[in-house]
């Protein structure tokens, strides 16, 4: 009772470290919603881990994305006294995740992304930009057209942006989202 | 949250003038290919193409611009034009391979010609 715990289980141990960073990545990458959390986080480079996971969060990605943020917010609570290892845990989590995946997207997950962009999309500031483009004398027609154009052209940038490797701008965009 | 949902407007702060300039060129371009296509049909069919047949290539048109890549516009990530005009300036000025546009105005053909592959499309 109260006992430090000793050996390769103590909390500090790199061990222990690697193998609750390795149950987390492997779990993660189970589901197809999972593998895009590592697809992101493998797109960002371990530093902006914290910031990938919230963005599931965000994206309401599912009681799996929150509970996979809760684990890595332990995981870094019983390490921060000592951040080397803490960040090791992190490089392996993610090297290994980088491992696993398949930089794909699943196509459920893909039109989640498309909804939530619509959502984002249905914005009075994007009204706003839509009229100063366009100007005022123009169909309803073809303002609905553009509508859908720009709502493909911000997928393919955010899309492309998780993916990677889908051309030279979408590539310089994401720059702007994971820098 | 709040910082995430910073992170998310900053990034379509960033990225919409550039999202909304090349949506401008593919609708401009798409008008242009279906036009294309409507002349195509009259000449070789000879006849009148009808308004419902109209909305089919415009519809195939806009589908087939929706999904190019936007590096085909070759234009700079920090581009943001101030207006429609300047859009179509440039749609000029980038001056496409025909070989580009034929394959373009071939592929919304292949739809209008095919209802298996307008379902498809769809």
């Amino acid at each position: 009772m109260g006992a430090k715990t000793k050996g390769p289980r103590r909390p500090t141990s790199i061990t222990t470290a690697i193998s609750m960073a390795r149950s987390i990545t492997l779990s993660v990458s189970k589901t197809a919603t999972m593998n895009t959390v590592v697809s992101i986080a493998a797109a960002a480079f371990p530093q902006h881990a914290v910031v990938i996971f919230a963005a599931y969060i965000g994206l309401q990605y599912g009681w799996r994305a929150v509970q996979a943020y809760r684990e890595y917010k332990e995981l870094r609570k019983e390490m921060s006294h000592q951040r080397a290892l803490r960040v090791e845990a992190e490089r392996t989590a993610f090297r290994q995740g980088i491992d696993l995946t398949t930089r794909k997207l699943d196509s459920d997950v893909k039109s989640r992304i498309e909804n939530h962009i619509a959502i984002l999309l249905a914005r009075p500031e994007v009204d706003a930009a839509i009229e100063r483009s366009l100007g005022r004398h123009v169909s309803d027609q073809t303002r609905d057209r553009f509508r859908m154009m720009l709502q493909a052209t911000a997928s393919q940038f955010l899309l492309g942006a998780v993916e990677g490797g889908k051309g030279k701008l979408v590539d310089e965009a994401a720059r702007v989202f994971f820098r | 949250m709040k910082a995430l949902k910073k992170g998310f407007d900053e990034y379509f702060g960033k990225i919409m003038p550039l999202a909304v300039a090349i949506s401008l060129m593919k609708t401009f371009l798409a008008e242009d290919i279906a036009k294309q296509v409507i002349a195509h049909v009259e000449k070789s069919d000879r006849r009148r193409v009808t308004k419902e047949e109209v909305r089919i290539v415009q519809r195939a048109a806009d589908a087939a611009l929706a999904r190019l890549n936007p590096d085909v516009f070759k234009v700079d990530a920090n581009w943001s034009p101030k207006s429609a005009d300047e859009v179509r300036k440039k749609l000029v000025e980038l001056k496409f391979d025909q070989d580009f546009k034929q394959s373009l105005v071939e592929a919304v053909l292949h739809v209008f010609r095919e209802p298996q592959a307008r379902l498809d499309r769809a």
